[in-house]
């Protein structure tokens, strides 16, 4: 990997969204450029490359990025044509395949769920609407497991908790918390 | 593995096999375990899904970033020149006379005291020893109660995180001075707390109008650790 990249990286994971504005504005010339071909379509290639860096963003952020064992570009665009393909393959147009992705299966089922992301349910926004009334310990501690998916071992080092034990019983008092808040809106 | 260790297993996805079934026998026999996992559940997707909005729209925004504005040329008189520069100077004024607030604001969007990571509470349980009194007073917002109980320990024998604990209490209370004292010795024991240490330090020290130091504090914080990173940033970002 690139020095540049694993710089790139490790701002990302810690969230920095100039950092991400960075990467978006970088590879997207290049990227519509490859794109264009395909005729999906000014808006659907945006919301496409939008996806991609979804991919990139959460993929970073959950720390499963720092042994990347490409290029940042090459990733970006391994993503790009598995969700171009995958858009054209819904519209029943046959593409020749291209089976060389760099990526695992952690990465294809994190780029599935972020391809077919359904609107949030009324009970999801109750429960998102809530999430954000949490204290901002609660709200870092369960966006950290259920978002970044970072286990409780990581969490306890990430944060500088004492041990798991510490960061288990923290994380129960928040669901218990947020259960609370969402009875009391009934 | 308790059950909590199971779910918690789940969304790590970090089961063995034998868990696993363990895991999904619970899920068709015990109702309550059902029901925690499904709240769990959505809670992920809607957090998922919140937080890749919340993304997406940022990404939407830099595109309108590079419009590029059109900017209207006008030729200003010179009574709209005078007035102008009269109504910038009221500007300044009014904005150098809230100097103060300011920083109350930001201090106020800021500051919320660290979670005790150290010493869990389990309530019900009798608290025999002063730490653990200490901590729970603590975790009930009984600031005044905990910095007694805190004080009262020996200062030779309570683990260096206390002079941390202690330096929370104390910005409760709004004691400044002695909280930036208490953070700084917190920092010569070179505990693991030591980045939200200066985190503390550059609020108490913003609370007290002492830009500079605040700024010194922030940048520490930047250069050497993860905590608070985006916060630090965006609070120096407002000071400069």
């Amino acid at each position: 990997m690139i020095a540049n990249d694993l710089q790139i990286i490790s701002q990302l994971k810690i969230g920095d969204r100039q950092t991400l504005k960075k990467v978006y504005l970088e590879y997207k010339v290049a990227f519509f450029n490859f794109a264009s071909r395909y005729d999906l379509g000014q808006e659907a290639l945006e919301d496409v490359y939008q996806d991609v860096i979804l991919v990139i963003n959460e993929k970073a952020l959950s720390g499963k990025m720092d042994e990347l064992s490409c290029s940042l570009k090459t990733y970006v665009f391994s993503v790009g044509k598995y969700m171009v393909f995958e858009k054209l393959r819904k519209k029943k147009r046959v593409v020749a395949v291209d089976s060389d992705y760099v990526f695992d299966n952690h990465d294809s089922a994190l780029i599935d769920d972020v391809l077919n992301e359904d609107e949030m349910s009324p009970y999801q926004q109750l429960l998102y609407a809530n999430f954000s009334k949490l204290s901002g310990t609660c709200q870092e501690l369960i966006k950290l497991f259920y978002y970044q998916g970072l286990t409780i071992e990581e969490i306890v080092e990430a944060q500088g908790y004492d041990n798991k034990n510490v960061v288990k019983s923290q994380k129960s008092r928040c669901l218990r918390a947020l259960k609370d808040l969402i009875k009391n809106n009934e | 593995m308790n059950k909590e260790d199971l779910l918690n297993g789940f969304f790590e996805n970090s089961l063995t096999e034998e868990d696993q079934m363990r895991f999904e026998n619970l899920l068709k026999e015990d109702a309550d375990f059902q029901q925690d996992f499904e709240f769990q559940r959505e809670l992920q997707r809607a957090i998922k899904k919140g937080k890749r909005a919340e993304t997406k729209a940022f990404l939407a925004d830099i595109n309108g970033d590079k419009i590029p504005h059109k900017t209207k040329v006008f030729k200003l008189n010179k009574y709209w020149a005078a007035a102008s520069i009269v109504f910038l100077l009221a500007l300044a004024y009014t904005f150098f006379q809230n100097k103060g607030v300011d920083n109350d604001k930001l201090y106020a969007t800021y500051f919320e005291p660290y979670a005790n990571v150290v010493k869990p509470i389990n309530r019900g349980v009798s608290l025999e020893n002063m730490e653990d009194r200490a901590f729970s007073a603590y975790e009930s917002g009984e600031y005044e109660e905990a910095l007694r109980l805190f004080q009262s320990m020996d200062a030779n024998q309570a683990a260096p995180y206390i002079n941390f604990y202690k330096g929370i209490s104390l910005m409760e209370l709004e004691r400044y001075d002695e909280a930036i004292d208490r953070f700084e010795s917190y920092l010569d024991s070179q505990g693991n707390l030591s980045s939200r240490a200066y985190w503390y330090l550059a609020l108490s020290h913003l609370k007290k109008g002492e830009k500079d130091e605040t700024i010194r504090y922030l940048e520490m914080l930047i250069t050497k650790a993860d905590f608070k990173r985006v916060d630090a940033q965006k609070l120096l970002d407002k000071l400069d």
